[in-house]
């Protein structure tokens, strides 16, 4: 992890090409190409857009449409695509979404609501998976805190 | 080969996305098209990508959570999201993922469902290394001062450290995340892996998430020592590499004291080149001189300086270099 991490859309980008495992890179680099054309496409484009811009919490939109667009991948590549990539191939595309936004609209997406999308992402995809959220939370609750014993 | 179908969506008119609208329930009499009711087209991608996926892999997905969690921990204390940090403490691990969880040759092995193939990573290679350490240097601990004492040590080392071998190591996590399919009962993935968490799974738990919570600080250290591990394989590996370009610096380095050494002696060489020095004679007359009949001097260096002798003078003195002298002189020469 970069010493001078500043939590903007780049760095995020750039934070999670250099995480990549190297037998997962080139099924990462795959996705995100695919992620990349539905974003940015003239037929898919607008719908991205709309998504984004939508009413309510912006970063809970950008979470949850990038989100939906890992769904769509997963879904479309007849479930070949290795499931450890979905999230660090949303990670990156979420970095890409809030990169764009921030040229179109010329104002800086701050880090909070890159760190609210991210979370709203992994919430939304647990959901899509049939993660329980609370049980996943749980856990991870207790390995963080480190506070109990056999 | 991963083969992807791209939607292809299009909305010529709205009449056309009309047309498209999702259909209202079945045989309700007062709502529908046929009065006139529409809705709008199910734009969002998380409509389009709607329902639980079947046949998705909780493990694959865990491992791809740990893959982010240095990422969503460095957002989390940016921004102060405790969700955010809490991922990324319980699943990046120590170190994160980065010796951890990766073979010498860089593959990532995903504990959630490749539990069984932990003994390949740095980490797991690390542990049974330490193992085998602690067990060497206290001697067998099967017996000897360690057993005399009324000490266990292997259960001690156990229970320090699980066996990396097998699916032993992540028992809990492992047996409760199928490779494929997900399990949505209350006997499921999360509850079984939050019961190992809590150290109450069947069996005394010693499952993944347990070992890390209650050993932070020697999963820090193994973390470490993974690391070293790690760069002492890659500097095995690049040995060679580094051996070639040590021997071509050298050779360069020798060339070039050759060149110098070279150029060295050249300078000396021009140094000690005798001076050749045109000797003019300056009692030569040449106006009084009958042709033929003039005595000239011939110009001798002596002791650095520039002598003119008559010509019985220089015979004289070759004669007296020729002849040995002093104490060496041991007669007529051979």
């Amino acid at each position: 992890m970069n010493e001078n991490f500043n939590g903007s859309p780049q760095e995020l980008m750039d934070e999670i090409v250099a995480s990549v495992p190297k037998n997962l890179q080139e099924a990462f680099v795959r996705v995100v190409e695919a992620g990349t054309r539905v974003m940015y496409s003239e037929q898919t484009h607008d719908m991205m857009l709309e998504q984004m811009n939508k009413e309510g919490d912006a970063a809970q939109n950008i979470g949850e449409g990038i989100a939906g667009l890992m769904m769509l991948l997963y879904q479309k590549s007849n479930q070949t695509m290795p499931t450890e990539i979905i999230m660090p191939a949303g990670v990156y595309l979420l970095g890409s979404g809030a990169d764009f936004l921030e040229k179109v609209l010329k104002e800086k997406i701050p880090p909070a609501v890159l760190a609210d999308a991210l979370q709203a992402m992994i919430d939304m995809l647990m959901e899509k998976f049939g993660i329980q959220k609370d049980r996943f939370y749980s856990a991870v609750e207790k390995a963080a805190a480190g506070g109990y014993k056999e | 080969m991963l083969a992807l179908e791209l939607p292809n969506i299009e909305y010529t008119t709205i009449t056309q996305a009309r047309r498209l609208s999702v259909e209202l329930p079945y045989a309700d009499p007062f709502r529908g098209c046929m009065y006139g009711q529409k809705n709008g087209p199910a734009l969002a991608l998380v409509g389009a990508a709607s329902g639980i996926a079947t046949g998705i892999s909780v493990g694959g997905f865990l491992g791809g959570m740990m893959i982010v969690g240095g990422i969503a921990s460095g957002l989390g204390a940016l921004t102060g999201n405790e969700t955010l940090s809490k991922i990324g403490m319980g699943l990046s691990l120590a170190g994160g993922i980065g010796s951890a969880f990766t073979t010498p040759t860089g593959e990532f092995i995903n504990p959630f469902s490749e539990g069984n193939r932990f003994g390949e990573t740095a980490l797991g290679g690390g542990i049974e290394k330490m193992k085998n350490g602690v067990k060497s240097f206290f001697g067998d601990v099967t017996g000897g001062p360690v057993s005399q004492m009324g000490i266990d040590g292997n259960a001690i080392l156990d229970t320090a450290l699980p066996d990396v071998s097998g699916p032993a190591m992540t028992q809990s996590m492992i047996d409760a995340v199928p490779k494929t399919g997900i399990d949505l009962s209350q006997s499921g993935v999360l509850d079984k892996a939050a019961d190992a968490a809590a150290g109450t799974a069947q069996g005394g738990g010693g499952g993944l998430l347990s070992f890390m919570g209650s050993n932070k600080d020697l999963w820090g250290m193994v973390s470490g020592a993974a690391d070293g591990v790690l760069q002492y394989q890659d500097n095995q590996i690049r040995k060679p590499y580094y051996d070639a370009a040590a021997a071509s610096a050298e050779a360069n380095a020798n060339a070039t004291n050759l060149q110098t050494e070279q150029l060295r002696q050249r300078m000396e060489n021009v140094k000690a080149q005798p001076e050749v020095q045109l000797g003019v004679n300056p009692n030569a007359s040449v106006h009084g001189r009958t042709p033929g009949t003039a005595e000239g001097r011939v110009a001798v260096v002596l002791d650095g300086q520039v002598k003119y002798l008559s010509q019985a003078e220089y015979e004289t003195m070759r004669q007296q270099q020729q002849q040995p002298s002093g104490l060496l002189n041991t007669g007529s020469p051979a």
